[in-house]
């Protein structure tokens, strides 16, 4: 079963992931801001198989968080960006800070769920 | 019981869906997340608050946990919702992480880059009872080899100048040593009544001092730490201290200086200036090598 | 023997950090005059000089078993400070080329004229993670005891920074301040761009200004944007009392279509009423 780790500050935008990806079948974790992500990531016994992330966290923001962890050694997993920032500029921000896919709020489940698929290798039925 | 008048009011009910609102809200504050196998130890712990404090009713009570200016609430619920008893080598692991992995590390920085400094500073605060710092000292003592290389002084420092005192008479009750290995309790110790007595080696190893860590000027001389340990103190603290313990720490260090926190706290409720480490046996953090 | 913890020595000396054993007969020489200390040591009395950055240490070695016992005499130094000279050398420490100095001056700042404005205008061009951290914590802490517009309107241009990092270090910054920043907030709210309205609700924090939840509702009744109303939604589900049930039932209405908002009202609903 595949695990993804859901980064975000706001609990209801986590609740809202982690229901659209536990219906598909995927394993979900949480973390609150890019350190704990960090930690998460790092502590796991098996690396998580996909991030999605928010930019806005306090303390280590989501841009902050890939950097950090496309340094770590550790295997390096999709992560699918999640913003609210429609600009063309993001998005560039996003793919140089290691992100694989940029999704712009409000993500709707398909959507998610498809990108999901994709960045996992999964065929889409 | 014996009966009354009135009868008793009847405990606060705290419905599934309050419990998850308090669960969020600690969770972003803390980092601590109780997962709804911990309903009874946390609807306890929330309703004793609630009848302290007078306000009747979760949704009551939570209002006021939230929107007191002090802050000093949620320490207290914070402070029943953690497990605060101390003892020689609580949390192990990290005394562990300091000699298999930490000083290696720091050592081999040192070849590398030799600093103006030789010995190696670490540095325990809250010193509490002392049972930290006199853990560091024995750690290094029976399982560091580098021990016999290296110096290594240890400071210790509380805000309660009472506490330190007792730290630094190093009298211990035999629930205070219980995980103390047998070897190291004969060696160090003498057992005194049902008491344990620290011996004058351990004891005059480590350097007590008074500090308000909330209080940068009183920080200002304390630098080129290699280690600080700060274990179950930030948790209690509101944002703006955590910010300036965190900036105290990063002025403390060395660069390439490492920092250890409680089990149940994290850098991401306190301050982005660490770098998550992880080694074998814990996480830690680290101030940039690269840093001044 | 025994130790002595630190202690607030107010009469105390300033003397150069590098200072080693022996120093002091140059010090000596420069007309200060040793006051003996518990038989430990001695400093020298030298009041009058503004004396926050300097420390003396004078060091003992015991060598026991490989760990070293240093009994090391920190003294915290406070001369007789000259508030307005130390400020104007802070404010122009935070100018230096050291990144280590910058850091100082930012955590030893004081609340004094021009300082708020100093700091936001050293944040908005430093590149030092670390030091912008400073920088940011000084702000809020100065915030606390001078209220000084400028450091709040200077802050919120900074989020219209290109520099992401930045934008969010200040919305945790101007989160951690108290009910001043609500002037500047209603004017972010009411701003054109949707991002900077959306900054301004993250900012919003129902446990620092009670009055939140009347504009959280007033945003969720009138608001065009369905990320502003995302947003402000969220902060309802912690924040949000028996006057928000009504404008969430509109709101849910109004965005039939948004799966996330239906999902956030109705959970926001669940959470006041409490089943």
């Amino acid at each position: 079963m595949k695990r993804i780790l859901i980064v975000d500050d706001a609990a209801t935008v986590r609740m809202y992931h982690r229901g659209i990806l536990e219906s598909a079948g995927y394993t979900v974790e949480e973390a609150f801001n890019g350190i704990e992500a960090l930690e998460k990531a790092l502590e796991a016994p098996a690396p998580f198989d996909l991030y999605v992330v928010d930019v806005n966290m306090p303390k280590l923001d989501g841009y902050g968080f890939l950097r950090e962890l496309r340094q770590q050694d550790i295997a390096q997993q999709p992560a699918i960006m999640v913003s609210t920032e429609a600009a063309a500029g993001d998005e560039a921000a996003a793919f140089a800070a290691g992100a694989n896919c940029y999704l712009v709020k409000p993500v709707r489940s398909l959507q998610l769920l498809a990108n999901v698929r994709l960045m996992l290798g999964e065929v889409s039925q | 019981m014996t009966a009354s008048a009135s009868s008793p009011k009847p405990a606060p009910d705290i419905t599934h869906e309050e419990f998850l609102k308090f669960k969020e809200f600690f969770y972003r504050k803390t980092g601590i997340n109780f997962d709804l196998s911990k309903r009874y130890f946390v609807d306890k712990r929330l309703i004793e608050r609630i009848e302290a404090t007078g306000t009747g009713t979760f949704r009551s009570y939570f209002v006021h946990l939230r929107l007191q200016a002090s802050g000093e609430e949620l320490q207290q619920l914070t402070n029943l919702m953690t497990v605060n008893e101390t003892y020689f080598l609580r949390e192990e692991y990290q005394f562990r992480c300091l000699v298999d992995s930490i000083l290696p590390e720091i050592v081999s920085h040192r070849s590398v880059r030799p600093s103006t400094q030789s010995t190696i500073r670490i540095w325990c605060i809250p010193s509490s009872s002392g049972e930290e710092p006199y853990s560091v000292a024995m750690s290094l003592l029976e399982r560091w080899s580098g021990i016999n290389q290296w110096d290594v002084e240890i400071v210790s420092s509380d805000i309660d100048t009472s506490i330190l005192r007792r730290a630094r008479a190093g009298r211990y009750s035999a629930r205070s040593v219980q995980y103390v290995p047998a070897p190291w309790l004969k060696k160090y110790f003498s057992k005194v009544g049902s008491e344990y007595q620290l011996g004058d080696d351990i004891r005059d190893a480590v350097e007590f001092t008074q500090v308000n860590l909330s209080e940068a000027a009183q920080t200002l001389n304390y630098r080129n730490f290699d280690v600080i340990f700060c274990r179950n103190l930030l948790i209690y603290f509101d944002d703006q201290s955590r910010a300036t313990a965190a900036e105290t720490f990063y002025e403390a260090l060395n660069p390439g200086g490492f920092i250890c926190l409680g089990h149940s706290e994290s850098m991401s409720r306190i301050s982005p200036l660490f770098k998550v480490r992880k080694f074998p046996e814990a996480i830690v953090y680290q101030k940039g090598l690269e840093a001044k | 023997m025994g130790l002595y913890p630190l202690r607030d020595v107010s009469s105390v000396a300033c003397i150069p950090s590098a200072a080693k054993a022996g120093d002091e007969n140059q010090l000596l020489t420069d007309g200060l005059k040793p006051v003996p200390f518990n038989g430990y040591g001695f400093w020298t009395d030298y009041k009058g000089k503004s004396a926050a950055r300097f420390s003396f240490c004078r060091e003992f070695e015991e060598r026991n078993m490989g760990l070293v016992k240093q009994k090391v005499i920190h003294l915290a130094v406070r001369g007789a400070p000259n508030p307005e000279r130390d400020s104007n050398e802070l404010l122009a420490a935070l100018e230096d080329a050291d990144a280590g100095v910058r850091r100082q001056a930012a955590r030893e700042i004081m609340p004094c004229m021009g300082a708020a404005a100093a700091l936001v205008s050293r944040l908005k061009r430093e590149e030092n993670a670390a030091v912008r951290e400073v920088l940011l914590s000084a702000l809020v802490r100065l915030n606390a005891h001078l209220n000084d517009p400028l450091a709040v309107s200077g802050l919120a241009e900074c989020l219209r920074s290109e520099d992401a990092a930045l934008r969010n270090e200040v919305i945790q910054a101007i989160k951690g301040m108290g009910s001043e920043v609500e002037p500047i907030l209603q004017l972010l709210l009411a701003d054109p761009d949707p991002d900077v309205r959306i900054f301004a609700v993250n900012i919003l924090d129902p446990g620092r200004h009670p009055g939140v939840e009347r504009w959280l509702i007033e945003i969720i009744e009138r608001e065009a944007h369905v990320n502003v109303c995302s947003a402000a939604v969220d902060l309802l589900c912690e924040a949000g009392t028996e006057a928000a049930v009504d404008p969430l039932i509109r709101l849910k209405a109004r965005f039939a279509s948004e799966a996330y908002i239906q999902f956030a009202s109705n959970l926001a609903l669940k959470r006041i009423r409490g089943v």
